[in-house]
């Protein structure tokens, strides 16, 4: 499988999320990388920042969703459980010893993309209608709580 | 067997559920008309992302469940846990060649049918939220 390019359908249309997106997408192509070098360790190290970011991404969306007051912030957030287990998962077979990276690989990347095209779009109109109701304060939130969440 | 189709009475009156029924419905005509073409690598692609949004469908079902007044919530969720143990059975079976893409097909087509039918459209009646 090649690398995964960004093309205009995978836009939400809220910056700080496609954003996000995009750099999810990056830690996927370098991932890929890692395991056409066989490097092991390589492997292991994306795996982990992958997940780190990841995590993070989440926090940083499911508040950005109960901010603007989506009535199914919490629904959403419990696929976000539900998907962080399973990768863990990945990643403690990772850890035993096993070549997991294709499989890991291709699920991050079916499911990246079908969380993006179906799963976020349903709360961007939401988030959308939030942001334009209270611009100046959304940009200091999203700026506070992206440096909380991403240590930036 | 031909492809399925949405039809009323599917609808739970939720509408965000709905739509992720209707998602699931395109998967299993997918996962039929992959299975026309003959491509086993195909046929194994949509399973694999049909389970992926089964599982994240029940997951999101579960919650708005958990915060209704619904009574089966709990027995509701373990028929959840069975399908998703089914379907990752399933794979293996259909990755060693026992099951094939037809059978999983018809498999699939009655399970979601009689799902929505009637253990959801009677979970969603009562307001959710």
């Amino acid at each position: 499988m090649a690398h995964l390019t960004w093309t205009d359908d995978l836009n939400t249309g809220i910056d700080v999320i496609d954003g996000q997106h995009r750099r999810i997408v990056e830690y996927i192509n370098h991932l890929h990388d890692a395991r056409m070098k066989g490097d092991r360790d390589g492997i292991g190290e994306v795996i982990n920042e992958l997940i780190d970011y990841t995590l993070s991404h989440f926090s940083f969306e499911e508040e950005l969703m109960e901010d603007a007051g989506y009535p199914f912030s919490r629904p959403h957030k419990r696929v976000h459980e539900v998907f962080a287990k399973r990768v863990a998962e990945f990643q403690l077979r990772f850890q035993a010893g096993e070549d997991i990276s294709a499989e890991l690989h291709s699920l991050l990347t079916r499911w990246l993309v079908g969380h993006i095209k179906n799963d976020d779009a349903a709360y961007v109109s939401t988030v959308k209608a939030h942001t334009h109701s209270a611009s100046h304060a959304h940009k200091g939130w999203v700026s506070r709580t992206f440096g909380r969440l991403f240590g930036t | 067997m031909s492809p399925m189709q949405w039809s009323p009475m599917f609808e739970t009156g939720v509408a965000e559920i709905d739509n992720q029924h209707r998602r699931l419905v395109g998967y299993v005509n997918e996962l039929q008309s992959t299975r026309a073409n003959d491509d086993p690598a195909l046929v194994k692609d949509v399973l694999e992302a049909a389970i992926d949004y089964t599982l994240y469908h029940f997951a999101f079902e579960e919650c708005l469940l958990e915060s209704s007044d619904y009574k089966l919530t709990d027995a509701h969720k373990k028929v959840h846990e069975k399908f998703a143990a089914d379907l990752f059975a399933m794979k293996a079976q259909l990755e060693r060649g026992e099951i094939g893409p037809r059978q999983l097909n018809e498999i699939l087509t009655k399970w979601l049918f009689d799902h929505i039918r009637h253990a959801d459209t009677a979970a969603m009646r009562k307001p959710i939220r």
